[in-house]
């Protein structure tokens, strides 16, 4: 756990993991500010409370009480984050967040990309790449480069990038989700080398998950009931957990944790089979 | 036994890597189809030069129009670059480096698949990057690009496997092209990178006995390997070789060479 109050803005943070995370670090007492695409009015777990800013863009709302509970509540209603409506894929509204974050926050300590989009199903039948491609991967790169100013303010600042389990091997029907996720892993990793001493960089990787993605993705729905998916609470806490550790890399499941290391093993002699070609 | 070609797709064909494939895979009478924005001279038969941007989503529709016949061999060459401090690099032109590494080849190919205008059991090759192996500071945005790249033909190799087609994905490793010239800070050490004939005759050769993965010489693949397994020790390494990062240079220049790392 994060044991000093930080402010964290997290992306995607209308439902799903992004939703629990954020509630989670809510709860430890630290200021959230999250996108969404979802107008603040529309979202199903918060209740509107109030707009902070003079433009009607920040609204801070409250996270609807669950069954177990919201953890301290400062007002009545469960603890508040604030909540931007942004599409992120779209540079003029990212523009428009960067400069509010401009005005409204004197630093980030944490940058949390969450947000993502997915397709399933043959290459040929994945009909809108360039939103895959502009929401999972330029996106994030773009937002970490507009808010790198606020970060470096931070003493201890860290962005971290939920990549997907799905990255650690081919999956035929998740091809440009994956390309996608591999291009944050492949970014992360230069960066990583280039903010050494100045940020941390962290990729996460959440297995599956109980969350409405992958029916928005089509993923047909036998297919889902075969796959043993993580209860969306949980993996939000292991999240929580991993982004208060410093490890660059880390497996949310032990499953995933094995695979990856087993093929950082089968890689090299893959590539060793194919070296000794003459030309 | 190695396998035969009949028709050729290469994008980046103008200059570099792209350029000594079309003009080897050429000369073997294979029908040649070279996309770039630019070439440096006119093509001799049976080679068609395409002049046009592979980020138009369009592209494969004036393919068509020029030949219905499909490829049975694709090689996406073309990529492009931005280097320098991560902060001071332009926000457009890291959108156009990951939209021309990553997004064009993954449209292109699903446009041909899509449109019949592959072969299913055809050869796909995507060249990619050292990147993929150890932190690339100075050009992350570069870097993420290639690794999505490697991910996707991976992918990609795994559904094409049912029928018959192959994936072949190039690490190349600092080849003396004009964009490795134009992006690299230092060039006095030109001398030792790979010469990009050498380079095409070896991804030839590499299509042929249907590879999937190759290496632009053996020290890069030990370099690549020692680096996977060792990333923080190749971190630190790449940190000393790279660091300081040289100030932003954010001229991406022609979308159509391939960046040599």
């Amino acid at each position: 756990m994060l044991t000093k109050s930080r402010t964290i803005v997290i992306t995607g943070i209308s439902r799903g993991i992004g939703f629990q995370l954020a509630r989670i670090l809510c709860e430890q007492g630290h200021r959230v500010i999250g996108t969404g695409r979802t107008p603040a009015e529309s979202l199903a777990g918060f209740v509107p409370h109030a707009i902070a800013d003079s433009e009607n863009k920040l609204h801070r709302i409250n996270f609807r009480r669950t069954n177990e509970g919201c953890g301290s509540s400062t007002d009545g209603h469960g603890v508040t984050c604030d909540y931007v409506q942004c599409d992120l894929s779209d540079q003029c509204q990212t523009d428009e967040f960067v400069c509010l974050l401009n005005e409204q926050v004197e630093q980030i300590d944490m940058l949390i990309h969450n947000a993502a989009i997915g397709y399933y199903g043959p290459l040929a039948q994945q009909e809108d790449l360039d939103a895959l491609v502009a929401s999972n991967s330029i996106a994030p790169i773009l937002l970490t480069r507009a808010l790198s100013k606020l970060l470096m303010t931070s003493r201890q600042p860290k962005v971290v990038f939920i990549s997907s389990a799905h990255s650690l091997w081919p999956t035929t029907e998740f091809s440009a989700y994956v390309a996608s996720k591999c291009a944050l892993e492949g970014f992360a990793r230069s960066l990583q080398v280039e903010w050494r001493g100045k940020a941390q960089v962290q990729v996460l990787f959440p297995g599956a998950t109980a969350t409405s993605m992958h029916q928005s993705a089509g993923v047909p729905e036998e297919t889902i009931a075969s796959f043993k998916r993580v209860d969306d609470v949980a993996m939000a806490k292991r999240i929580a957990d991993a982004v208060s550790r410093s490890a660059s890399w880390r497996a949310l499941y032990f499953k995933d944790g094995f695979v990856r290391y087993l093929s950082r093993i089968a890689l090299p002699i893959l590539c060793l089979r194919n070296v000794w070609i003459r030309a | 036994m190695s396998r035969r070609y009949t028709r050729a797709l290469i994008t980046g064909a103008g200059s570099g890597i792209g350029e000594s494939l079309y003009r080897l895979i050429g000369e073997q009478g294979i029908e040649v189809c070279a996309l770039d924005q630019h070439f440096a001279s006119e093509a001799q038969l049976p080679m068609v030069q395409v002049q046009a941007d592979i980020n138009d989503p369009q592209l494969i529709s004036q393919l068509k129009l020029q030949s219905t016949n499909s490829f049975d061999l694709v090689i996406h060459c073309a990529g492009t670059n931005a280097v320098g401090q991560f902060e001071g690099l332009d926000a457009c032109t890291m959108q156009k480096v990951l939209e021309t590494n990553l997004l064009a080849p993954m449209r292109i190919t699903r446009d041909l698949i899509k449109t019949d205008l592959v072969t299913p059991n055809a050869c796909h090759v995507f060249v990619a990057s050292l990147s993929c192996f150890v932190g690339y500071p100075g050009a992350s945005a570069y870097a993420g690009s290639k690794e999505g790249l490697w991910a996707f033909a991976r992918c990609l190799n795994e559904s094409l496997r049912k029928t018959g087609g192959a994936v072949l994905t190039v690490f190349p490793g600092p080849t003396d092209t004009p964009h490795a010239m134009q992006h690299s800070s230092d060039n006095s050490s030109r001398h030792r990178r790979m010469c990009p004939d050498q380079l095409a005759q070896r991804i030839w050769r590499a299509v042929q006995a249907e590879r999937s993965v190759l290496f632009g010489r053996p020290r890069e693949a030990l370099f690549a390997w020692c680096a996977y397994l060792l990333p923080h020790a190749s971190a630190r390494l790449m940190g000393r070789w790279m660091l300081p990062v040289a100030p932003a240079r954010n001229d991406t220049g022609p979308s159509s060479t391939t960046m040599s790392d």
